[in-house]
């Protein structure tokens, strides 16, 4: 349903991480400085988006990009770079919540507690009917989803990656991804829903 | 009785792709609002000039870690020769004495072989302690 915004070649993205890291390996300098520059915007809103804390956020990060540094000879070039620089961001900040015992994902059947339940509090939905305030409510209403969940958002419609690579990134079922995006967005859309008629063109 | 709120019945592919459809080509006024939000989240970014504050952290780090392990295989090698002259230290001062009880314990023509004996496995048993090196760390 969803078009990529730029069509690369797989196999060339590939060659060309395999070429970037094969660089970084042998001490090439300003590599990894290149490496980072690259996954830097990726790394950041996995991380941002599970801990959302700027101050973590940053320390976090870093932390990624150092152990991606010291485990880059196990990178086989088997998949992008991308979703692995991604997968090792998302285990750090799964990490660092565990240890904050804050939960990660909602329950299975759920995606927190009522969205509009919770938005409701000082927010009049008849006065959010223009679309920037509307926007606004939105994000604020995903910002107190479930870690997991604004994730999975953030990956899928911002940074735009195909579910499978989601996938590879979080560990899990494709069909579970499926069914956090379609939860999140049902609430995320009933909020709308009382102010907002049909869409006229 | 066990009942189940309508958003906990499972997903199918039908909703998916209905839900991405009207994502996609919205028809209704909160569909286009939903896309948009979703599009452009209010995400933070990286600060300017993160990439060489972490590329020089990796460095430092590496060169850290380069330091380390000269220091430790100094050490390694200081304990392997304090080893060495006490096991030969051991050997000098019992060693005569053990070779006179190896001699009326296995007899005087088997006490050589049993100790080239000795010597063949200790030279298979090393070669297969150096390649049980333990592994790098994983990432994450």
């Amino acid at each position: 349903m969803r078009e990529p915004a730029i069509v690369v070649d797989p196999s060339e993205a590939i060659a060309a991480d395999r070429r970037l890291v094969a660089s970084v390996l042998a001490g090439e300098p300003g590599a990894f400085e290149r490496l980072v520059r690259d996954h830097q915007g990726l790394c950041w809103h996995v991380i941002d988006r599970m801990v959302r804390h700027p101050d973590d956020t940053r320390e976090l990060c870093q932390e990624a990009f150092l152990r991606v540094h010291q485990a880059l000879r196990q990178y086989r070039g088997e998949r992008a770079l991308k979703s692995w620089i991604a997968q090792v961001a998302y285990s750090v900040a799964c990490r660092h919540l565990e240890k904050k015992r804050i939960p990660i994902a909602g329950p299975a059947d759920d995606d927190g507690p009522d969205l509009v339940e919770r938005m409701s509090d000082g927010v009049d939905l008849e006065d959010a009917a223009a679309d920037h305030e509307a926007c606004g409510l939105l994000h604020a209403a995903i910002a107190r989803l479930p870690p997991l969940q604004r994730t999975l958002l953030t990956l899928y419609h911002l940074d735009e990656l195909p579910i499978g690579e989601i996938s590879q990134i979080t560990g899990l079922a494709e069909g579970t991804i499926k069914s956090h995006l379609f939860r999140s967005r049902k609430r995320l859309r009933a909020l709308l829903e009382p102010s907002l008629g049909v869409f006229v063109a | 009785m066990n009942r189940r709120s309508p958003d906990s019945a499972p997903v199918t592919e039908a909703d998916w792709l209905a839900q991405e459809q009207a994502l996609a080509w919205p028809a209704r006024r909160a569909d286009a609002l939903l896309a948009q939000a979703l599009r452009s989240g209010p995400g933070s970014e990286p600060p300017p000039g993160f990439a060489a504050a972490v590329a020089r952290q990796a460095r430092a780090t590496e060169t850290r870690g380069a330091e380390d392990a000269r220091v430790e295989q100094l050490l390694l090698a200081a304990l392997m020769l304090a080893l060495g002259l006490a096991v030969a230290g051991v050997l000098a001062w019992y060693g005569p004495r053990w070779w006179t009880l190896l001699h009326a314990v296995l007899g005087e023509g088997a006490a050589p072989w049993a100790l080239a004996g000795a010597a063949c496995l200790l030279l298979s048993w090393l070669p297969e302690c150096a390649r049980r090196r333990p592994a790098g760390p994983a990432p994450g």
